[in-house]
């Protein structure tokens, strides 16, 4: 759906953008891996979208353009969180609905490698996928989970092909390695 | 090919950026070989895997409320230049920071693994707790629980201590008196609840019988 191409009013902007909610809440939970995080994330990303609504008419793949925004305010928000001193903590997962449908379902298609032989439960994938950095944790979602091309990502990101394959690379080589070893 | 080979190739093989070609030697190798064949079928589970991983849909009091909230905090933050608004804060991102062992008066300090982070058996400390939130937060509801080895000075039987507070946009101290009673290591809980959100942090200490200046693998830590 695209924007309509006069002045674009919040009515009009929320019209264009309510088809696209659940898919903006669900690509923020794949990147914060919490609820809560990602209504967060969302809601940034809203706020900033009502400033900008007048730029929206010429957008012609919204789906695409959204994940791009969510990824880089998502990006943003981790780097601030990198600057900060302030790094004590490590969050637990406390939502009221956290991963009750994740916990039991195991992939049906175990590889025979001995790391992975043993079955890859949805939770433990879920948990490995959060360990990982939020850039590889991002660019793995984005290509492994929500199943954009290497070369769509790269237009949507603006992330050269060799990082882009670096980077997820990476990113499966640490998802085999903390489910390897069942942490 | 030899098995090197695919092991480099075996990301582009997936994802499809190998030519007709080097897809064919490819599978002609996986063909011949156990090894990689057996690594072939592991890298399929994950991505399988990966590709099933399931996420929770919004709740309907988010999807209700969204753009309402967002609109209200943009309409808020033009009128107030800057000055964040409370009715954005239902949407909020809450962070929390947990500091221990930290003067009052040293509101930003270098973290190192040095940290006193330790408390000496019938020793009284000041912990601090930071808590940093982009949005005033009124009448939130911070709780700590505390286990075994650790108590609050002068409430030694107090297990959790729950307290309303109104926290500004921005850094909030507050500070624990906690005195260890015995010797172990404890995972103390930092609760934040606001409206139906809640946060919940974990911080460890080590109550001992004489002064530890660094902890191991303490759990909980971020790198």
């Amino acid at each position: 759906m695209s924007i309509p191409q006069n002045r674009v009013k919040a009515e009009d902007l929320e019209t264009s953008l309510r088809p696209h909610l659940d898919y903006m809440f669900r690509l923020a939970f794949r990147f914060t891996c919490k609820e809560t995080d990602a209504e967060d994330l969302v809601h940034d990303v809203l706020v900033k979208l009502y400033s900008k609504r007048s730029n929206l008419a010429e957008i012609e793949n919204l789906r695409s353009w959204l994940a791009k925004v969510l990824y880089r305010t998502f990006i943003d928000q981790q780097r601030k969180s990198w600057r900060s001193p302030l790094r004590l903590l490590k969050q637990q997962f406390v939502d009221n609905d956290d991963y009750d449908v994740l916990d039991t379902i195991a992939c049906d298609a175990p590889g025979p490698d001995m790391a992975l032989e043993q079955k890859i439960t949805r939770k433990d994938l879920q948990e490995a996928v959060a360990q990982l950095n939020p850039e590889q944790r991002s660019v793995c979602v984005l290509h492994d989970v929500e199943g954009y091309t290497l070369v769509e990502l790269e237009k949507i990101l603006d992330i050269p092909l060799g990082t882009l394959k670096s980077r997820l690379h990476r990113a499966r080589a640490q998802l085999r390695k903390i489910l390897a070893s069942g942490t | 090919m030899q098995c090197n080979d695919i092991c480099l190739k075996k990301d582009d093989y997936f994802d499809r950026l190998l030519t007709e070609g080097e897809r064919s030697e490819v599978e002609a190798h996986l063909g011949v070989c156990e090894k990689c064949m057996r690594d072939y079928d592991a890298e399929q589970a994950l991505r399988t895997a990966l590709a099933e991983l399931p996420a929770p849909g919004m709740s309907s009091r988010f999807s209700g409320n969204a753009f309402a909230g967002a609109r209200n905090e943009r309409r808020n933050r033009t009128r107030r230049a800057g000055f964040l608004s409370a009715c954005g804060a239902m949407a909020a991102a809450l962070v929390v920071w947990v500091l221990v062992g930290l003067p009052i008066h040293n509101p930003t300090p270098t973290l190192t693994q040095d940290i006193a982070d330790t408390l000496l058996v019938n020793e009284t400390k000041n912990i601090n707790l930071l808590l940093n939130t982009p949005r005033p937060l009124e009448k939130a509801m911070i709780t700590i629980v505390l286990p075994d080895h650790i108590a609050l000075a002068g409430y030694p039987e107090q297990r959790e201590l729950s307290w309303q507070a109104d926290l500004n946009a921005g850094k909030n101290l507050l500070t624990l008196p906690l005195v260890g009673t015995s010797e172990g290591v404890v995972a103390v809980i930092a609760r934040i609840q606001y409206q139906d959100k809640q946060r919940e942090m974990t911080f460890h200490m080590q109550v001992s019988r004489k002064n530890i200046t660094k902890i191991p693998n303490m759990p909980g830590y971020v790198a």
